[in-house]
Parts: C-alpha cells; sequence; structure tokens
C-alpha cells in the first residue's frame, strides 16, 4: 500500500517549515511504508487548495489509502500523526536483536 | 412553622421549598425525600400562600414543591401567584386525584412537571420530581454552556475522535471565512500535543491571518472529542513585529549616534584647522586649493555625521509651529527641479491650515527624501503625489500607529513606481540600507525615520510591487500659534571681543583649536583640559570670567556637573555648553534648551564666534 501526503503549507510561516520537516522525518523513520508526498504552497496554488478544502495551514492530507484524512498543525505529534494516518509505528530495527 | 433537614451527601445539593398545608403529607414527602440516597437536600416548608412568598422574597431555592389548595389561596391561582415571585424556579404541582383535569392548564401556567400523588406511591413521586428537576438543572446548565460557546470571542471548532466536525461557533467561521455548512461533517484532525498551542495561517482569507490554535479533549453528547480553540493573533504578532522593528532601529541609532559623536570631535579640529591655515595662506599659494579640498571633504562629512545623528535622533534641533502646507508650497519649485521632468510633481493640500511642531529645515529634508526616493522608484517616469489632510486616530487606530489617540495631520508622498518587496520595505528605515544601484548612502528614509518619531509623529509604508509606494507620515497636530523664523546674525568683524573666557575641553586638538579662533578675535583666553582643573581656576581667578565655554561630556565631571557648581557660587556666570549630542541627551542632566546656549559640534569658526558675541551681549 503506498501513502499519498498532500502538505498545504505557508512557505513563510515557521511552522509551515516545521511541519515539512517533521513530516521529512516521519516518512524516513517509517521507511518500509511506503510514501508519495507533496508539499503545496498555497499562496501559489489556491486552486489545490479550494479542492481539498484546506482552511489553514498547515495541513496535511492523506488522498490514499482511501478515506481522505485531514491533520491540521506542525505534526510535531509523531504517534498522532501516525495514528491519524493510520500507519503502525516502525520498530527501530537495533532493537531487534538476535 | 418552617423547619429544615441537612443530609450530608455532597453532590448534587439542593434547597428545596414544600409547600403543603396538610403536616401529614409534608412529613410523608420529607421522609420521602430525605431517603433517596443520590442527592443533598435542604428543605424549607411552608403551609400558606403567604408564607411561602415570605420566604421567597429572602430565599433562593432550586425548586419548589406545591400543593395548589392552601387556606389563603386555591386552584391555578396558587401557581400563578408563586410564578410571578420566582419566575426562573423549577415548580412541581402535586395533586389529589379529583385534579387530574388540572394538568394541562398547570403546565401551561409554568410548572415543570404535575404529579398525581395518589396515582404513584409517594416514593416513587418524590424520585419522580428529583429527577425531573434534575434534568432541568442539565437542560439549564447545557444552555448555557452553549449560549458561551456560541457567543465566545474565541473561535471553537469540537470535532469526534475520529476527526469529524461536529459544531463550529460564529467566531469560528467568521475567522475561517467559512459557513457552517462547509465545515460541519468534514474531516480534520489536530496534531498537537494537549495544552500546547499553535500558530496556523488562515488559507480562505483575503489578508494573511495567523491563528493561535489550541486543543483539548472533549465530551460531546456523552461521546469523546476533541475541542479546539482558534484566536486571531494577527494583529498581536503585527505589534511584536512592530516593537522588535523599533527595537532594533534604536540600537543601530545608538551605535550610530555614538560614532557620530566621537566623529564630530574629529570633524570640529579639520575644519577649523583648515580655516585657520586658509586664513594665514597668501591667495596665490600652490597649496591653497588643497586646503579648500579639505575643507569641502570636511562639510560633507560633517553633513553626513548630522544625518547619522538626526537618525539617532540626537541631532540638536529647533523645531517650532509651522504650516505643514506652507513647508510644502515653499519647497514645491525645488523638488521640481530636483526630480526632472518625466516626473510629475502634484499637491493636493489641505485648504485649512495643518500645523505641527517640528524643524521646518528638517521637515524639508524629509520631503526631499520622500520626492527623490519616489523619483528612483519610476525610472520611466510617472507621478508623485503630495497631500495633506487632518485626521483624528481613534484607540484601536492610534494602537495601529504606536501613536496616542487624538489629532494628527497627515502629509502623504505617493508614487507610481515599482513598489517595494516585503523585504524592503520592513528593512527601508534601516540606516545603510539602501537598493539603490548607483549606491545612495542608505541614510535618506532613516532620517525621514528619525525626524518624525522625534517630533513625536510616526511613518509607514505601503507598497505593492509594480503598483507604487506611498509613504503615510503622522504628526500631532500643533496647539500653539504659528512662529516665524529668526533672522540671521551678523558678519564676522561684528563678532571680536576682549572679554576673558575660561575654555574646558579634554579633547587636546579641539581645546587648541577654539582657543586659537577666539584668541585670534581677540579674546583672553585660558584653557583647561578636565573639570576639575577648570573649577580650581575659576575659583583662584582675581578677576571674574566674563564667559565659560564647556564641553559637556567629560571623563571626570559633565559640563553640567561643572556648570551646577560654578552657578552656586556665581549664579550669573555666562556659559556656553559644546556638544556633538543634543537636547534629548542634555536634557537627561535636567536642562532645558531655553537656560543656555548649546554650541552643536562640528562648528566653523563663525559658528562659535557667533554664539560667544551673542551670549556675552546678552542681557540676563
Amino acid at each position: 500500500v503506498i501513502y499519498k501526503l498532500s502538505l498545504y503549507v505557508t512557505p513563510s510561516a515557521p511552522n509551515s517549515q516545521r511541519a515539512i520537516s517533521n513530516l521529512n522525518a516521519l516518512c524516513r523513520e517509517n521507511l518500509p511504508v511506503r510514501f508519495d508526498v507533496e508539499v503545496i504552497d498555497v499562496t501559489k496554488h489556491p486552486g489545490l487548495a479550494a479542492r481539498d478544502n484546506i482552511l489553514a495551514t498547515p495541513t496535511l492530507v492523506r488522498r490514499a489509502p482511501k478515506p481522505i484524512r485531514k491533520i491540521i498543525g506542525d505534526l510535531s505529534d509523531r504517534e498522532r500523526v501516525l495514528l491519524s494516518l493510520d500507519i503502525q509505528p516502525n520498530t527501530p530495527a537495533r532493537s531487534q536483536r538476535p | 412553622m418552617p423547619g429544615t433537614l441537612t443530609r450530608s451527601i455532597p453532590l448534587p445539593a439542593y434547597r428545596l421549598l414544600l409547600v403543603e398545608d396538610n403536616s401529614g403529607n409534608r412529613d410523608q414527602m420529607r421522609e420521602h425525600l430525605a431517603a433517596i440516597p443520590d442527592f443533598s437536600l435542604t428543605i424549607d416548608e411552608a403551609s400558606t400562600l403567604r408564607a411561602t412568598l415570605a420566604l421567597l422574597a429572602h430565599q433562593h431555592y432550586d425548586s419548589l414543591v406545591i400543593d395548589l389548595n392552601l387556606p389563603d389561596s386555591q386552584g391555578l391561582d396558587t401557581l400563578k401567584t408563586i410564578r410571578r415571585a420566582c419566575p426562573d424556579t423549577p415548580i412541581v404541582v402535586l395533586s389529589g386525584a379529583s385534579q387530574t383535569d388540572l394538568q394541562a392548564g398547570v403546565l401551561a401556567a409554568g410548572a415543570q412537571d404535575f404529579l398525581n400523588r395518589n396515582a404513584s406511591g409517594t416514593e416513587l413521586m418524590a424520585r419522580a420530581m428529583l429527577y425531573s428537576l434534575e434534568r432541568h438543572r442539565s437542560e439549564a446548565l447545557r444552555r448555557h454552556v452553549e449560549k458561551a460557546l456560541l457567543e465566545s470571542q474565541d473561535g471553537v471548532v469540537v470535532t469526534d475522535e475520529g476527526g469529524i466536525v461536529l459544531f463550529v461557533n460564529q467566531a469560528a467561521l467568521t475567522l475561517l471565512g467559512r459557513s457552517a455548512d462547509e465545515i460541519i461533517g468534514e474531516a480534520f484532525g489536530f496534531s498537537i500535543h494537549e495544552n500546547q498551542t499553535l500558530e496556523i495561517e488562515i488559507v480562505h482569507a483575503t489578508e494573511r491571518r495567523t491563528a493561535e490554535l489550541r486543543v483539548v479533549p472533549y465530551t460531546w453528547n456523552y461521546r469523546a472529542a476533541f475541542l479546539a480553540t482558534l484566536r486571531d493573533v494577527t494583529q498581536h504578532k503585527l505589534l511584536a513585529e512592530q516593537l522588535r522593528h523599533a527595537q532594533k532601529l534604536e540600537a543601530v541609532g545608538q551605535l550610530a549616534g555614538g560614532v557620530a559623536h566621537d566623529f564630530n570631535n574629529i570633524l570640529t579640529v579639520i575644519l577649523a584647522s583648515a580655516e585657520i591655515v586658509l586664513e594665514e595662506m597668501d591667495e596665490p599659494h600652490p597649496s591653497r586649493r588643497s586646503i579648500v579640498d579639505i575643507q569641502q571633504a570636511g562639510r560633507r562629512a560633517a553633513a553626513l555625521t548630522r544625518q547619522l545623528l538626526t537618525f539617532a535622533r540626537r541631532h540638536v534641533h529647533a523645531p517650532r509651529v509651522v504650516d505643514l502646507n506652507e513647508i510644502v508650497t515653499n519647497i514645491h519649485k525645488m523638488l521640481a527641479r530636483l526630480i526632472g521632468e518625466h516626473v510629475q510633481i502634484m499637491l493636493n493640500l489641505d485648504p485649512l491650515p495643518t500645523n505641527v511642531v517640528i524643524d521646518p529645515d528638517q521637515m524639508g529634508q524629509v520631503l526631499t527624501n520622500l520626492v527623490v526616493n519616489a523619483r528612483d522608484a519610476m525610472p520611466r517616469g510617472g507621478t508623485v503625489t503630495v497631500r495633506t489632510a487632518t485626521t483624528t486616530l481613534d484607540d484601536a487606530a492610534a494602537v495601529f500607529w504606536g501613536l496616542s489617540a487624538g489629532r494628527y495631520v497627515v502629509l502623504s508622498v505617493r508614487d507610481t513606481g515599482e513598489g517595494m518587496s516585503r523585504e524592503v520595505r520592513e528593512r527601508a528605515f534601516e540606516p545603510f540600507y539602501t537598493t539603490k544601484k548607483d549606491g545612495g548612502t542608505g541614510l535618506g528614509l532613516s532620517m525621514v525615520h528619525g525626524i518624525i518619531t522625534q517630533s513625536g509623529g510616526q511613518v509607514q509604508i505601503d507598497s505593492e510591487p509594480g503598483v507604487g509606494t506611498t509613504f503615510t507620515l503622522l504628526l500631532p497636530v500643533a496647539a500653539g500659534p504659528l512662529e516665524h523664523l529668526r533672522q540671521a546674525g551678523a558678519s564676522l568683524d561684528a563678532l571680536a571681543g576682549t572679554e576673558r573666557i575660561l575654555l574646558v575641553e579634554d579633547e587636546a586638538a579641539v581645546r587648541v583649536v577654539i582657543s586659537d579662533i577666539l584668541k585670534t578675535a581677540g579674546y583672553r583666553v585660558e584653557s583647561a583640559e578636565t573639570s576639575q582643573s577648570a573649577l580650581d581656576l575659576w575659583r583662584r581667578s582675581a578677576s571674574p570670567f566674563d564667559l565659560v565655554i564647556t564641553d559637556v561630556v567629560m571623563a571626570d565631571m559633565s559640563g553640567f556637573a561643572l556648570g551646577e557648581q560654578i552657578r552656586a557660587h556665581s549664579p550669573l556666570q555666562k556659559i556656553i555648553y559644546m556638544s556633538g549630542y543634543s537636547q534629548e541627551v542634555l536634557a537627561q542632566h535636567g536642562a532645558s534648551s531655553s537656560t543656555f546656549t548649546l554650541l552643536q559640534k562640528p562648528f566653523t569658526r563663525l559658528d562659535i564666534l557667533r554664539a560667544v558675541r551673542d551670549t556675552l551681549d546678552r542681557q540676563r
């Protein structure tokens, strides 16, 4: 299963910048899961924001798998984000010693 | 006689009034109520309408249980009279079998419930009655909470655990720029920790708005939910940004002011020495040209430090009441010449006087800088519009401008040029910041900012790339009448004298130059390099000094402290202070500019001789 994610941001806002780096880290840390991520600047693409009925930035949209889910915030609460996206938190490899 | 009985279970607690003339029924009712385990009750009793009204006048009850037939009142009238006495208190009516036909009338008259004392057992009835009261209380609470949520100034959004929006209040809709239909039923999770706030940017808004978001777990309709509050912090952030900007300018200003002060001491020596050398040189001397160059370069440097001091708000200025319209009209021709033919200048002046308190020369500089700036923004030509008007700032507008509420004169300079980016706009007033390719000094707008804020006003920039820029200045409306310009002074010859002068200056080079100037003009000069030695000299002197000239900033004792000590002995001693700083700094020493002469460094020979002569000739 591929997670298709859209992150709507206002690039000049610090919280949006934090959301981008939090999302990057989150994808990296859960690598066996496959992500397809796009970051959308709402100031340049108001049409896309309207399509997804985005109220505020930063907002993360899970486009696939269905149903669509939205998360407002800077994604700092990693566990809650994973829960909302319905992704099982990845156990770090080094803790699984033979 | 009404009595009370209290049970000690903490919650929920009620105070009831039992209105019943039959003491047997009353006791039975009390017994059953007291036996119910879930409530803490205080029960008062009344057996007549009169006693009931007397109690209601002094005591609040959560509920009344009444029998309609009392010795002094019968049927629905009993209910109606009591209802009027306590319009918001739930009332339960107890009835006998013969009164069941009254039910509709009783409920219509505002009773909460109508219980037949014979149909159900008294115990069941008491229970039913209490639960009906609890329902009433919950309902009232629910209404209050809902009202509070609906009317809250903060936006409130309630979602279920899955993020589906269940409730949204008006403040949230206004902030988000949506209707309830667009939001209720939508799915929004919130990825922040509890008790943490997060700033979010509202997408729908026409201008950029920032809200502070906070999420707490909540219960909605008996199910787990989240309650998110949204607070509009756009204005708050804007003010914080303005404050930060002002502080930055202040810090740079202090630095610039300090450098300029030292620089002025050096320039005083250069300019005055050049002047002396030039005077002693024969007309055809080969080095004469070089000395003139030194003088000119020195003057340019002096002009630059003056600009720096203006920005740092340490420049000595001479504010008076002037009509801004008059200043604009006076320099209009000069401005038109300055901006060239491809740029048009339009005046749109308030027909009424626009009196403000400002140094007219500085105001002229402000206008010149703004108009030149406008010209440089329109390389392909355009129009500069200078407008004056008068306006009143209310409290909200005053906060926005960082001024106090009141009447202000507005001066705006608008161009149809390239406009500024946000970044340029934010840094426009910073000294040495310039976007001019041929290298402006970066001091023009810093000076504008310095002069206007020093005069109690404010300046703001509105700009849009490609459309143009408007500088808007606000200056407080002047209370006093217009003043007129002082006439300029006399020629060099009239400035000579033979009076005895004590000169105090800790910079050796400056001291020597000033001393030379004064001696050349015929004055008898004695010099001191510290305040203490000056004080000793002044005290020991056999004959009094006609004048003391002292630097203000000195290592051992400030010129003002020296002046005070001298005046303590001789209040009429004439004193001239010299400084690279301004009245603002001097005012901190408790002096006002009207009580002494202040000579601003760097000064020319003419400046100091004129100040000396003026002071000596002044009648005290």
